[in-house]
């Protein structure tokens, strides 16, 4: 066979070629796709939910076209405050080019800023969970790292008023240090007695709620005087400064973003140019591999989850000290377990963990807006449904594959496999 | 096959080299394990229960902790039924009894269990009278000492503890290991409420006990759950997403009903068929597109914990009659029922309860004594070996997850109908996975899942109800609502030493 380009061939029809160029999978096709279904599945839930939409479809075949614009427009609006909710929100925005002032510029602001905010722990848990994902390690103990992290950072955060930045590094550092202490507790148990991090992990999220719980009431963290579960607020001086406090107290996207966005870097050089990175991804690839290679897998587990706890306990120091100030029983949210998602959903890449976050803060921000500002008052909890179906549709894209009748090399065929339990 | 994410452990027996040989030496392994253990527990209870003052003693209620009331019968009539009882039983316990028995029937294992059966069910209705309540009618209570209660169960268990360890014997150390865990959380809660004859807060034994079997039910139903898919070599780690639609569905379904009998039956089976569904989505994902089950897994509980919240807040946080508190029926087996501490624990309970045991005693026999059984674990164990011999892996793992996933519907039903409270959100509370930890425990095993639950459901409903104790615990609230999660973790961490799991567990199949 002769090599080269068989000039007389009948050059295929463009378009046809554009078609099959459009059905070739690829990430970002199915990530798209996956949005899409997640939008559709949003729009039934909230046809369902709603009853005035329910009662509606009783008139359908005599007034189709009514139906049909009474749900759209409901679902639209829905739709739109969680855009405007957590980026642009137009009519503010309008306000600001007629009248371009500090008050209006906050506004307009509002919406990014709360995103970002929101983004910030989840960037940071997610780098770490993602860390571990990748070497096939599953620490799904985000929530109690993150509340370690917070623990530790408030404790140095009140009880310590030294200047700024050695403060703030004190925190970080003991954050860090308790994440990472809580996370190689399942690292050891795996690496010496077989014991699987998933449970051990779980298990440690409910335990830490409750030592939190039991903390929050003793004198060394309680206000004094007040014990309604609120502990002493951080000083000044271990407070992350905000970006735009001058223009408005309630815009809260503080220099923890910085430091977020700093950490993907790291994670980033970590996996491309460090050795023990190398050695990670190598055991998770190969583990037989590794072994051959000399690479130590006990301490290896060990390294990821206490690299993974690390970050998890970054996460709830930069939640404490840039945004609440002071712990309460419920401190964390669900920042924890929505860091599994978001690592899943950016495909344990830096980068895809980065921006999965972002849209993560994005669902947050602009949930609660539509909450807020919808005729129903559609719960919040509809952008994590979406969420939800948007990190199936990616940590599964066979499955977006076949719905859509894509085409690809097989490359989506297989995620890999799961090892099971006590190895 | 893919063997790549296998973590790699030098010491770890290899799963797929099964010899006698290593069987043999992992057993005792774990005997001695067992052992050190029981010897631990043993020195624990002598120096902390018995060291308590040895003027303080503990008050407990025998008798009788029920809704319906104990039946009075006069003196007299009791002695019959006594009478016949021990008649039956006399040809089972002695030799002498059996040469009376006529030649024509045979002595045979049914005859044995039925004269057992009989026999101890009449024994236990006089019996049950004459320890649960006093000649008054009134609750008979018992008074023993808290310090000599410590030092001869934890000289009781340091023997045994010892003994297992010397011997290494297998048979019989696994319910060694559970009748010596169950002696410390009992010495603890007598350590506990303690000085109880003087203040009155008598110990309520039957209560805790009953509390601990309807918590046991929804983690039976949730390791169970976890053995059938995993024997077929699928890890469902989704069983706390289907807690949490079951308990839900189920829910609203008895309450859009009003709790009509038809309605309670139908919301236990919508249960198990959202479960079911689940557990089908888990399936397609793990074994037609082989994804990472342990990631499905997860996923699944994300989306299932989304979709309770937003139903719960959008739904039923607006329409209250769609979430009411219906319990099941209560079916208390005659005159069983009476029987002190046990009556009330075991036979007086709700339909899923029963129908938890019923699971148990099926599963157990559908994977060890059926065809089925037999290739869904070769599935588990050498899908290649199945498959050449022709035996559909594909369609074995389907069946075995879809039924899982039925099961844990079921336990989320448990949640709701058969605990007979409404819906709250999170009121799983992470017990899916606790249910996981329980089938490592037991391992893999239907019995032994079981035994586990039971001694966990133990753990979580002395967790609950220590609270009128508060005073006398030096621990405060929050770390005695951890023992079940600490207790998991040293389950899975060592407790039960060396397991083998199914050697294909999580491990995605293709013919290729």
């Amino acid at each position: 066979m002769t090599i080269g380009v068989d000039v007389n061939a009948p050059r295929p029809s463009r378009l046809l070629e554009i078609s099959l160029r459009v059905r070739r999978a690829n990430m970002a096709l199915v990530l798209v796709l996956a949005l899409f279904i997640g939008l559709v599945i949003g729009a039934i839930m909230i046809i369902v939910t709603t009853p005035t939409l329910v009662h509606s479809w009783a008139t359908f075949f005599s007034h189709p076209g009514k139906t049909i614009s009474e749900n759209f427009n409901t679902v639209w609006y829905a739709y739109e405050w969680i855009f405007q909710g957590s980026m642009f929100n137009f009519h503010a925005m309008r306000v600001l080019i007629d009248h371009p002032d500090k008050a209006n510029l906050a506004t307009a602001l509002g919406p990014i800023s709360l995103t970002l905010q929101y983004a910030t722990p989840l960037v940071v848990a997610g780098l770490g969970l993602a860390i571990g994902f990748r070497s096939n390690i599953f620490d799904i103990g985000g929530q109690g790292q993150v509340i370690a992290g917070g623990v530790v950072a408030g404790l140095i955060g009140f009880s310590l008023n030294l200047t700024p930045i050695l403060q703030v590094s004190l925190e970080l550092i003991g954050a860090v240090l308790a994440g990472a202490l809580l996370a190689s507790l399942a690292g050891v148990l795996k690496a010496y007695t077989g014991a699987h991090e998933v449970i051990v992990t779980m298990m440690s999220n409910y335990i830490m709620v409750l030592l939190m719980g039991y903390l929050l009431i003793t004198n060394l963290f309680a206000r004094p005087g007040v014990k309604d579960g609120a502990s002493k607020a951080v000083t000044p001086s271990g407070q992350l400064p905000f970006f735009f406090s001058h223009l408005n107290s309630s815009l809260l996207v503080n220099v923890g973003f910085l430091i977020a966005l700093a950490m993907v870097f790291v994670v980033q050089w970590f996996f491309d140019h460090s050795k023990t990175g190398f050695e990670l991804l190598m055991v998770g690839q190969n583990g037989e591999a590794a072994r051959t290679a000399g690479i130590n897998s006990k301490r290896t587990i060990i390294i990821i989850l206490c690299l993974a706890g690390g970050l998890c306990g970054l996460a709830g120091m930069l939640e404490l000290t840039g945004v609440d100030h002071f712990l309460s029983p419920n401190f964390g949210g669900s920042y924890g377990f929505d860091a599994i998602t978001v690592a899943l959903l950016g495909r344990n890449r830096p980068w895809g963990v980065f921006f999965a976050a972002i849209f993560f803060g994005a669902m947050y921000a602009g949930g609660e807006a539509m909450q807020a500002f919808t005729p129903s008052n559609i719960q919040y909890s509809l952008a994590q449904v979406i969420q939800a179906v948007v990190v199936f549709g990616v940590a599964t894209p066979a499955l977006i594959v076949e719905i859509f009748r894509l085409t690809d090399n097989g490359r989506f065929r297989s995620s890999g496999s799961s090892g099971g339990w006590a190895k | 096959m893919s063997v790549s994410a296998q973590t790699v452990d030098h010491e770890v027996v290899h799963p797929e080299i099964v010899t006698l040989e290593n069987l043999r030496r992992v057993t005792r392994e774990r005997a001695f394990g067992y052992g050190v253990t029981l010897v631990v527990l043993g020195l624990l209870e002598v120096l902390w229960f018995g060291g308590a003052s040895s003027a303080l003693k503990t008050t407990i209620e025998l008798g009788y902790n029920s809704s319906t009331a104990m039946p009075s019968i006069a003196g007299p009539v009791r002695v019959v039924p006594l009478l016949i009882g021990l008649l039956l039983l006399a040809p089972v316990v002695s030799h002498a009894a059996r040469q009376i028995v006529p030649q024509r029937i045979k002595f045979s294992k049914g005859v044995r269990s039925f004269l057992i059966i009989v026999g101890g069910y009449l024994i236990s209705w006089p019996v049950a009278l004459w320890l649960g309540v006093n000649s008054v009618g009134a609750l008979r209570t018992l008074t023993i000492p808290v310090s000599t209660t410590g030092y001869v169960i934890g000289a009781l268990t340091i023997v045994a503890g010892g003994l297992l360890a010397w011997r290494r014997f297998d048979r019989g150390a696994s319910p060694l290991l559970y009748v010596g865990l169950v002696f410390f959380l009992l010495g603890f809660l007598v350590w506990v409420a303690r000085g109880s004859n003087v203040s009155g807060l008598h110990l309520q034994l039957t209560g805790i006990l009953a509390a601990a079997v309807a918590a046991a039910t929804f983690l039976i139903f949730g390791s169970l759950s976890g053995t059938l898919c995993e024997r077929s070599g699928v890890v469902n780690i989704a069983i706390e997403g289907q807690f949490m639609m079951g308990a839900m569905s189920s829910v609203m379904v008895v309450s859009a009903m009003n709790g009509t009998g038809v309605s309670l039956v139908l919301g236990v089976l919508v249960a198990g068929v959202i479960g079911a569904l689940l557990g089908w989505v888990l399936a397609v994902m793990s074994l037609r597109y082989q994804a990472n089950q342990i990631i499905v897994g997860i996923v699944i509980v994300a989306f299932c914990t989304a979709v309770t919240q937003f139903i719960m807040f959008q739904v039923l946080d607006t329409h209250q009659n769609l979430n009411g508190a219906f319990p099941l029926p209560v079916w208390s087996i005659p005159f069983f029922s009476h029987i002190p501490i046990v009556g009330p624990v075991v036979f007086d309970q709700n339909v899923l309860v029963y129908v938890a045991i019923l699971g148990v005693i099926i599963a157990n026999i559908a994977l060890f004594r059926t065809r089925w059984g037999l290739r869904v674990r070769s599935v588990g164990e050498k899908p290649i070996a199945s498959e050449t011999v022709g035996v559909s892996v594909t369609r074995m793992r389907y069946g075995a997850v879809i039924l899982g996933g039925f099961v844990a519907g079921l336990g989320g039903a448990a949640f709701t109908i058969g605990a007979g409270t409404n819906f709250t959100f999170g009121m799983t509370n992470g017990y899916g996975y606790i249910a996981l930890a329980i089938m490592i425990f037991g391992r893999w095993r239907p019995y032994g899942a079981l035994m586990a639950s039971l001694l966990f459901g133990f753990a979580i409903a002395l967790s609950a109800n220590l609270n009128i104790y508060l005073s006398q615990l030096v621990i405060p609230q929050q770390f005695i609502s951890m023992l079940p999660y600490i207790i998991t973790i040293a389950a899975v961490a060592g407790l039960v030493g060396r397991i083998r799991p199914p050697a294909a567990d999580g491990i995605p199949f293709s013919r290729e």
